[in-house]
Order: structure tokens, then sequence, then C-alpha cells
């Protein structure tokens, strides 16, 4: 048998969502393929963004419900939190997400595991340590970090970022979150719940910026009635300074400076994705925004290609995962696939819960497509009522035949509705499809049916 | 202390130090300042290459300018093109 | 006089600007000061540059003034059949300028067609002067070295000299060599009044192209002009 000249076909850069399908892929098919990971096998997703976040959230929207319930006639005055037992059922929901992500389960799988910083020497060579390897291949996919911004002061406080936010003994007596977008506006919602004041602030118009507009208004008003929080659109924090235990605050607001003393300063400015890994030694062209890529995720060197958040896409999982899988079948498939988005369902764990399908309105005006509206409020349907929460909506988009371009479901369990409306989009269904289909009485659901019939 | 793959050493700050230092002042930057430039520059490139095993030299070379870029363009150009003048 | 200056002085202005264009000299001009003032001893910028332009100036007028003895010991110095290949040789010049004068890419500087080796050597060379006698046979080297570029128009220039009486030989070959040193001369004096070297390096690579094709198109234009002027004409 012919000795190749590389140590492997394969070399996966990551164990993120994308790294590890990508390689668990290339494993079964047979090639050698290894896995470097500089940190925690498994990536971000299961230790410090997705799962803790959603596992926090969870406890939040818990102890919300309960001490909404004493409309249903329930016995509600005692109702608190142990911030410390929350941790701890934050740290058993990540150990049973991450904790598959051994270097065995790697090796069963056929994966070799490489632990270090990976760093091009070449477009076929990487160092980790002082140690070389070689492959014929490379998939990036490194994911992204926290976007720190450039605030003068920020390196005198001790500020708070999605990670460190994860892992506080208690919840902060006053936060000053700088970022509205989801991140920040679901860490900030948690930590209302949980009794923090909060102030969440951003440069843009509107919090949610890449949201639908009526997002934005809507969770506007419930953060501000519903939550106590103090939302300052339009605002650009200018400087941080430390002051005893508090850190002082400075904005500019429609061009007046402001300043807010808090306990903790909690940045969401968004995420860089990690790209200092001598990518210049091979030649691979990036940016600020992440790595170039073609339509089939190739670098712009022939042998290299990228998955995932280093793209500087999506940042999200699924996503991640979908990147991974194409990837693969982009480097050994005769036929290229351009991956396709438009079935890809975003979610933002808030409450209600944000989730959306396929174009957005602006994306759709952009284009200068002509589309149809609809737009129903959840208080339209039973569940609403049943449950005692109203707040919400869905809107649907579709072309001129009725086929559905776009959804966003705004109610409890959006991420389990959207799921119909992403087979539509992704089969080409029309409203009328989903509108004639039978969904059970009583559910969240029948908003979904209700405004896929009135468009 | 990373090593430099291409020179073949460890990396060296006085050496990234001395040269940057040398470029400042060959464009007329005034002496003190020319230091303090090379200073600021070489402790941003520290900064970068400590989590680093190996480096190569292009991008030892490519960090600095781009460092020194943030801080004063022309100097970071001659840096760049000294060996490109003919 | 002005047949005289239609066929002698203005294709020698020409020829003196074609051979200014090229950027050799500049070049090791401009590597010279900036390690001199990098140096433990700026203050010798002055000096060290006078003397490297002194041999420049030096190379070009001996070199000239012989080319123009040479030239006028040879009979059929001003026949037709002399004048063709003249003009023919500064047309392919022009071309060979045109196409290779500058290294090719957008990040390659103001690097010439010397070969890598050769261009490092004189790097080192460049920087490791520190007497005047360094700096004039340093300045004399770039001139030799580019020979194989400006002996087009040396050649033209001492070619059209020798129809002069005697002292305005003299002038004329003044006016030559003050002419092709011109810029490297005001670099010297940009250097003296310390203005920042990457200014002028960088406004030489961002306009390398159009004094690339300056030089090449000036050459081949000269070459027609004269083998029209000379070569059928005379």
């Amino acid at each position: 048998m012919k000795k190749s000249k590389f140590d492997y076909d394969v070399i996966v850069i990551g164990s993120g969502a994308a790294g590890i399908t990508s390689a668990e892929i290339i494993a079964k098919s047979g090639k050698s393929v290894a896995i470097i990971e500089q940190n925690r096998l498994g990536g971000s997703a299961p230790y410090i963004s997705d799962i803790p976040t959603q596992a926090l959230t969870t406890a939040a929207h818990s102890l919300d419900s309960a001490r909404q319930a004493a409309e249903f006639g329930l016995r509600t005055q005692t109702v608190g939190y142990s911030y410390p037992l929350i941790e701890k059922w934050k740290n058993l929901a990540t150990r049973r997400s991450g904790a598959k992500f051994t270097s065995d389960y790697f090796n069963k799988n056929g994966v070799a595991v490489f632990r270090g910083r990976a760093h091009f020497i070449s477009k076929n060579e990487i160092s980790i340590g002082r140690r070389h390897l070689t492959a014929e291949k490379f998939v990036i996919a490194t994911g992204a970090k926290p976007l720190i911004p450039n605030i003068a002061g920020l390196n005198e406080v001790d500020y708070l970022t999605m990670e460190t936010a994860m892992n506080l003994l208690k919840p902060p007596k006053s936060l000053f979150v700088i970022g509205a977008g989801e991140t920040g506006c679901q860490l900030a919602e948690m930590f209302a719940i949980f009794g923090t004041k909060v102030y969440l602030a951003d440069a843009k118009s509107r919090i949610l910026p890449r949201e639908d507009e009526q997002v934005s208004e809507l969770f506007e008003e419930v953060f501000l009635k519903a939550r106590g929080m103090e939302v300052f659109s339009s605002s650009r924090v200018i400087g941080i300074r430390k002051h005893g235990a508090m850190s002082i605050v400075t904005y500019l607001q429609n061009g007046v400076e402001r300043f807010i003393g808090v306990d903790k300063v909690l940045l969401a400015t968004g995420y860089a994705p990690n790209t200092d890994l001598g990518l210049g030694n091979a030649g691979v062209e990036f940016d600020g925004n992440g790595i170039k890529v073609n339509e089939f995720l190739q670098t712009s060197v022939k042998n290299i290609w990228a998955a995932g958040d280093v793209l500087g896409r999506f940042g999200n999982v699924q996503g991640a995962v979908y990147e991974g899988e194409i990837v693969v079948a982009n480097i050994f498939g005769r036929n290229k696939i351009v991956p396709d988005y438009r079935a890809m369902s975003h979610v933002i764990w808030l409450s209600p819960e944000v989730a959306s399908v396929g174009a957005s309105e602006i994306e759709l005006t952009r284009a200068n497509i002509k589309f149809k509206t609809s737009v129903v409020q959840n208080s339209a349907i039973e569940r609403a009522k049943t449950s005692n929460f109203a707040v919400g909506f869905t809107k649907i988009m579709t072309d001129k035949d009725g086929r559905i371009l776009g959804a966003i479901v705004v109610a409890p369990h959006a991420a389990e509705i959207i799921g119909e409306l992403a087979l539509a989009i992704q089969y080409g269904m029309t409203a009328q499809q989903i509108a004639s289909t039978i969904m059970p009485f009583g559910s969240w659901s029948e908003v979904v049916r209700l405004a896929c019939a009135q468009v | 202390m990373a090593y430099v793959v291409g020179s073949d050493k460890d990396f060296d700050k006085t050496r990234l130090a001395k040269a940057v230092h040398r470029s400042a002042v060959a464009n007329s930057m005034p002496t003190g300042q020319a230091e303090n430039f090379a200073r600021y520059v070489v402790e941003r490139v520290e900064k970068w290459i400590q989590d680093k095993a190996e480096i190569t030299a292009s991008e030892l070379r490519l960090q600095t300018v781009a460092t020194m870029a943030e801080y004063d363009s022309d100097v970071a150009y001659l840096y760049e093109n000294e060996n490109k003048i003919f | 006089m002005p047949a005289d200056f239609m066929n002698i002085w203005l294709p020698l202005i020409v020829a003196a600007l074609v051979q200014a264009s090229f950027a050799l000299g500049v070049s090791m001009l401009t590597l010279l000061s900036s390690h001199i003032l990098a140096s433990k001893k700026p203050e010798r910028l002055g000096r060290l540059s006078f003397f490297y332009i002194e041999g420049i100036f030096m190379a070009v007028f001996i070199g000239l003034a012989a080319l123009v003895f040479f030239l006028v010991q040879l009979p059929y110095s001003q026949g037709a059949h002399f004048w063709a290949i003249i003009s023919g040789a500064a047309t392919g010049i022009g071309l060979m300028v045109l196409l290779f004068y500058y290294s090719f890419g957008k990040k390659n500087g103001t690097r010439l067609w010397i070969p890598r080796a050769s261009a490092e050597f004189l790097y080192k060379r460049t920087r490791a002067v520190s007497q005047p006698f360094e700096a004039f046979i340093l300045g004399v080297a770039s001139v030799i070295i580019e020979l194989v570029f400006i002996i087009a128009p040396l050649v033209i220039a001492a070619n059209l000299i020798v129809n002069l009486a005697g002292t305005m030989q003299i002038l004329a070959i003044f006016i030559y060599v003050v002419i092709a040193i011109l810029p490297t001369f005001l670099l010297y004096l940009s250097n003296l009044r310390r203005n920042k070297i990457s200014n002028f390096q960088l406004w030489r690579e961002k306009n390398k192209k159009f004094l690339q094709v300056t030089a090449g198109f000036l050459l081949m234009i000269l070459g027609i002009y004269l083998f029209t002027y000379k070569a059928i004409g005379g």
C-alpha cells in the first residue's frame, strides 16, 4: 500500500458543532482524520453558550411562571430561588450535554485527538505547540469568541462576558448590559427575573436590531413593563470607570452624556471569529467578519475548508452542524453542494420565545421581491386565554402564489412551532396548505394556521 | 517563548525592538518618540505571540507591520518595504 | 539654431529625461539615507549622500565624455546605418523597460529587474556604507549596474553631442548629467530637510507604473524619432 505523504487525510481544527460533525462523518467514510482542540472538547455550545444559557433561562422562566401562577389559584407567596442550586442545575445540564465529548469517545469513532492550539505553517502543515502535523485537507471550525469593544476604562473594571456571567455565585444587584442583541437580551431578561436591576443599552436605534421591527417593539415594551428593565437604544457607551465596588458607565444618548453606577457590566457586543491561527501562512483570506469562502465553503486555498461560527454567518449550532455536513460532502463528493439556508430556523430564548425561519421583511424588500404579509396576535387563539399568556404574534410572508418565504413566531414554545414552518419553506409549501392542515385545538400552533389562513 | 519557523530561533524581542526603532528613526521620528514607539509595538506583538508556540517569520513581520500601522502608518510602510526598495 | 534645437538639443534633453526616470540611483540613495538616519551618527547624512551623488555625477559625466570622445574618432558615427542601429537598440530597450523594469505584483514595492541575489548584495553593501569614498563608489556602481538600460540614452546623447563645437560639447554633457541625476539630487535635498523617506518612497511606489511607461515610451519614441530624422532623413 502506498504510504501517504501526509499524516492525515483531513485535519479538523476545532471540536465545536461544525468540527465534530465533519470529523465524525469523515471517520465513518474510512478516511484518516484528526481533530485539534485548544479548550474543552465539544466547543462552546455545551459549556459556554447554548446549553448553560438555556439551562439558566429555563430556571428563570420557571420562576417567572411560578410567580404568575397565583392567577390559576396557586399559592405563590413563598416562591423564591436559591442561586447556588440554580448554578448546580446549570452545571448538571452542562455535564450531561458535554460529557460524551472525551478523547475516548473520539478515538472510538476513529478520530485522533490532539490537544493544543493549532497554527498553520503552510497550506498542508500545522504546528501544535512544537509538534508538526500534515494533512491533505483541512477543515477550519474554530468558532468565535466574545468581541471585547474598545471602551475607555474597560480594563479597569471586572466586566462580565457570556461565559463569566454563567458562572456567577449570585445575580448582581444591578447590571449594565452593553449590546441588546440576542445574547444581551437573553441574559438581561434572565437576570431581571432573578431580581437584578438591569440597564440594557445598544448603539442601534432598537433592541434586537437583527430581528423584525415588531419583535423589537414588543420586547422593548415587555422589558420595560414586565421586567422593570431600563432600555437605552441609540446609546453608545463611551467610558467605564471603577468607583469603589461599583462601575460607573458613561453613555451617549441622543448627543447627551449620561452615567449610571452599577454592580456589574456585561459585554454582549457580538462575536469575533477565531482567525488567529496563522491563516496568512496558508494563504487563506479572511477579514474581521470571518474566513472568506466560496459558495461551497471552500477557502481561497483549495485544500482548506471552513464551517461554523468562524465564517461569521449565523452563530448557531444548527447552522454549524449543517455546514459541517456540507463541507464533508464537498471535500469528497464529485458534485459540490451549495448550502441552502432558507429553511434554517433561528431561536431566541426569551419569554415568549422568538423563532424565525426563511427571509425577513427587510431582506425581501431589499431583494425587490413582492410579498404578502399576515400578522396574527396570540390573543386571537384559545391557548392564550387558557394559559393566561397573550403576549406575542405570528407573522407569515409569502410570495404572490402563496408560497411561504419567511415566518416569525413569538410565543411560548415557538422553537417547537417553527419546525412546521421550516418544513413548509424547505418543500415549497403554500400558506394555504398549512391553513388547511388540522392543528390540535388549544395548541399554540393554531396561531400559525390562523396567520397562514389570513395571508 | 515562541519559536520562529524560518529564522530557526526563538522570538527575540530586543532584535524586534531595534528593527522597529531603526525604521522609526530612519523616517525622521525623534529618538525618544521612536523608543516609546518601539516599546509599544514590541509589547503588543509579545501579547499576540504569548499563546503561540510557533510562528513563521513572515507572519511575525505582518503582525509587526499591522501593529506599527495603528500608531504610525508611514513607519509601518517603511518597515514593510525596506527590502523592496530595489 | 532652431535646426540645432530639433536635431540635437531636444533629443538630448529627452535622452536625459529617460535616464532620469530610471530608478536604481534613487532607490539606493533612499536605502542609504534610511540606514544613515538610523545609525549612531545621523549627522553624516549630508556628507555621505553628497559623495554618493558625486559618484553618480562623475560616472555619468566621464562615461558620456568618453563615449563622445570615442564616437568622434569613429568615421561612420553620423552615418544612417549607425543611427539605425542606435535607434533600433533604443526602441528595443524601451520595450524591455516597459516589460521588465519593475517587478510585477502589487506587493513588490519598487523592486527592480535586478536578480534577487544581486539585489541582496547591493542591499547589504548600501547598508554597510560608513565612509565618504564608500558612498562615492556606491554612486559609481549604481550607474554601472544600470548600464544595460542607460546605455541607450547615453549613446544617443553622445552621438548627438559629437555634432557640437568644442566648448558646447562640455556644456551639453553637463546639461545632460544635471537632468539625468535631478531626481536623485532632489531626494538628497529632501533628506537634508529631514522630510519623511516614506512619503517619497510611497509616491514612487504609487507612480511606478507611470514612471515605467514614461521611460519606456520616451525611449521608444526617441528611437523612432532618431530613426526618422537621422537614419532615413539624414
